[in-house]
């Protein structure tokens, strides 16, 4: 509350008088939780409480797939931080699916996982040709669905993986 | 003087040759005789154990009543057969018109069972609060078996069809001894009785093991047994059984069965057990009880004597040797999928309140490119906040109808899975026959199962056409598949929905490219603005009894929840 009151004097000392009355129009409710979350470490700890969900721009190294590194857009991850143990992973490259696609099938079939891809005719139902690929797989109790789709906005590809462990 | 004594002497020995040879004559004729009456008395056993076998066998086979076309009688078309899968497409169309439907000493023990199982289902969905009617329906199913019970009794009760299976093979057996004409027939009378022999031991009906025949938390202890027999087959070692002429007591009702000892055929047993066991002898709570062994007087006399005749009084237990398991065959789950929509979440008062802001947006069983919206003052001191393009369907593009149900994200599924493998149970006929957990996955885990949805079929029937698997079909090809459907398909289950998950969600693999604008004079907080998704799953349960064929509803919703989080703050601050 004393917090509130130094900033409602600063905002009227200092901004201009249509900032200060906009700042003025903000609830209460408003100044407390952006100032209860202004740290990057508060607002995870809100996400993962509340939502139970931890989000990052890049990949945790001990991700079971590795990330693709040519030509790379941006990334995303995000993984469950309650209930079953499970993972989100998204990257853009300006590559194409199919470059992206083997790049994942190989690294797969490399650490051993049991990989199955559908046939081209089973593709075909789902995307026009050669816009989309996708592979499961098993190594355990952990299990990967991945998809490589074109990516209209970087005329390249979006790599979608989705991670997750039976407990 | 000699002369005349030798022809006195001589005279003597003749008269007495001739008497000696007339006593051995008559000696001989009363041996004759003797054995003659002692042949044909075992000879008029034989017969009317001949007969009184072929009784013992035709009763079970040949005497039926028909399901009258009244809506609780006519819900046992299906076990009114010997099949496992309830098979009878004709008699089914003409919804039980036909008189093929016929239950007879083989059946009613199935009858029984599935009215028992259609109780258990109500009882169990009752015990949880989502009853609904089915207990009603329960009661009505009870009412169809016991009427059907009734009316085989009484045609049980009544001689004639004994006398004439009795006529049928007493009268091919030869009493010779009686006479070349001699013959055995049924002695009619009051020697004709029934009994009720082997209680307790066990009926025709086996039980799949209690994890996979009863409904979740629902237990029945002591409802069923291991054969009785001194020495059990190899092949039903491992079957429950349930027990005959012991009241299965279940909410008010009592059901009951008929014992039939497993693998036994009709047999001779004691005049002294059969009476020790007459209903009047040692009465049941059954008001009518169908009796399975009976006693019956044969007499074998010859046209061509005046002579009273044999008579033999012999006692038969019947058994039809036919073993079937307790379950509802012409019954379905339907699994109904419904739409799902991507909803869009906005924090504009900050981080710790949701606001949904958009129109919720549709999306099939494939990836599909949304446009999130742009909300004027979505985020804590933003102009607006906008979410970015967004690909949607990653939860269920290529997958089948198992992953729907039980894919990510996943919660609770331990419950769908009781619910699924004990209804596929309850939909199987074969003896020994249970659907796992497995099983029950893999018939789910059909790869047609993801054209099907990428087709946009989103209601599926589970049911079993031949007794022994589940199948899993969208509703047009499994009218095909199982024809009865045709009559069934409306069906709805009388049991209340309830919640089985409970909104399970997990982060979404989406890309959320969330764009926002501060109001003058604030900054964006890092790492705001900042995108990201969950995936949500409900799963709902509506029992059914299988009172009209449909043993539940499962209903799977799915969603996606996008969120925006813009964050400013004052710069002066």
């Amino acid at each position: 509350m004393r917090k509130q009151l130094l900033l409602c004097m600063i905002i009227g000392s200092a901004a201009s008088p249509a900032v200060a009355q906009t700042y003025q129009n903000a609830s209460q409710e408003t100044m407390k939780n952006v100032e209860a979350y202004k740290s990057k470490e508060k607002l995870t700890k809100l996400l993962s409480e509340t939502y139970h969900v931890a989000i990052s721009e890049t990949w945790p190294t001990n991700f079971p797939v590795p990330a693709y590194t040519s030509n790379v857009v941006s990334k995303s991850f995000s993984h469950s931080t309650k209930g079953k143990p499970s993972a989100g992973a998204t990257l853009v490259t300006s590559d194409q699916p199919r470059t992206v696609f083997d790049f994942y099938n190989a690294a797969c079939k490399r650490a051993n996982w049991k990989v199955r891809v559908p046939s081209a005719k089973a593709l075909a139902e789902f995307a026009k040709s050669g816009e989309m690929y996708m592979l499961t797989a098993e190594q355990g109790k952990q299990s990967i669905y991945l998809t490589c789709r074109k990516h209209r906005e970087s005329n390249g590809t979006l790599v979608s993986i989705s991670w997750t462990k039976t407990q | 003087m000699i002369i005349f004594l030798k022809k006195k002497r001589s005279r003597g020995s003749i008269a007495f040759g001739a008497v000696l040879a007339v006593v051995l004559v008559i000696i001989g004729l009363a041996f004759f005789a003797l054995a003659m009456y002692m042949g044909g008395q075992n000879e008029t056993k034989n017969a009317t154990d001949a007969g009184m076998l072929n009784v013992g066998k035709k009763v079970a086979d040949n005497v039926s009543v028909p399901i009258y076309p009244t809506p609780n009688e006519l819900i046992f078309i299906d076990v009114a057969n010997d099949t496992t899968s309830g098979e009878d497409l004709l008699a089914s169309l003409t919804g039980g018109i036909s008189d093929l439907k016929e239950i007879n000493m083989h059946r009613i023990n199935r009858v029984w069972a599935k009215a028992l199982q259609i109780g258990i289902n109500a009882e169990a969905a009752d015990r949880d609060g989502f009853g609904g009617s089915a207990k009603s329906n329960a009661q009505k199913a009870f009412e169809g078996a016991q009427s059907i019970s009734n009316r085989l009794a009484d045609k049980l009760n009544e001689k004639a069809d004994r006398y004439k299976y009795f006529d049928e093979l007493a009268g091919q057996n030869s009493v010779r001894m009686l006479g070349t004409d001699a013959k055995t027939r049924a002695l009619q009378g009051d020697n004709w009785q029934t009994s009720l022999l082997e209680r307790g031991r066990e009926s025709n009906v086996t039980v799949a093991p209690p994890e996979y025949s009863m409904p979740p938390n629902f237990q029945m202890p002591n409802l069923v047994m291991k054969s009785s027999r001194k020495n059990v087959p190899a092949a039903a070692k491992d079957f429950w059984f349930l027990s005959g002429y012991s009241p299965i007591k279940l909410a008010d009702r009592t059901f009951w069965q008929i014992p039939y000892v497993y693998d036994e055929t009709p047999h001779m047993v004691s005049g002294t057990e059969f009476a020790a066991n007459t209903l009047k002898a040692k009465p049941i709570d059954w008001e009518k009880p169908i009796p399975n062994a009976f006693s019956g007087e044969g007499i074998a006399v010859a046209k061509s004597s005046k002579a009273p005749g044999q008579k033999a009084i012999s006692w038969v237990l019947t058994n039809p040797g036919q073993t079937f398991k307790m379950s509802i065959p012409h019954s379905f789950v339907r699994i109904k999928l419904d739409k799902m929509y991507s909803h869009w979440y906005f924090f504009p008062v900050g981080p710790q309140t949701k606001v949904e802001y958009g129109d919720p947006q549709e999306y099939k069983y494939q990836l599909d490119t949304h446009n999130g919206p742009k909300m004027p003052l979505g985020g804590a001191f933003c102009m607006y906040v906008q979410a970015g393009e967004v690909e949607v369907g990653g939860d269920v593009l290529a997958r089948n109808l198992d992953q729907i149900i039980f894919g990510l994200p996943d919660k609770d599924n331990e419950k769908i899975e009781a619910y699924l493998v004990n209804r596929a149970n309850e939909m199987i006929g074969k003896v020994g026959k249970v659907i796992s957990v497995d099983e029950l996955h893999d018939s789910l885990s059909d790869p047609l199962t993801i054209l099907y949805l990428l087709a946009e079929q989103t209601e599926f029937y589970m049911f079993s056409a031949d007794g022994e698997t589940i199948e899993i079909m969208p509703k047009y090809l499994a009218l095909i598949r199982a024809p009865w459907l045709l009559l069934k398909q409306g069906e709805e289950p009388d049991g209340t929905e309830m919640k089985l998950v409970d909104d399970a969600d997990c982060p979404a693999v989406l890309l959320n490219k969330v764009s926002a604008k501060p109001l003058p004079k604030c900054i964006l907080l890092p790492p705001t603005p900042i995108g990201w998704g969950l995936w949500d799953k409900d799963v709902y349960w509506t029992p059914g009894s299988g009172y009209n064929s449909c043993l539940g509803n499962l209903r799977v919703k799915r969603w996606t929840e996008i969120y925006s989080l813009g964050i400013a703050f004052p710069s002066l601050l």
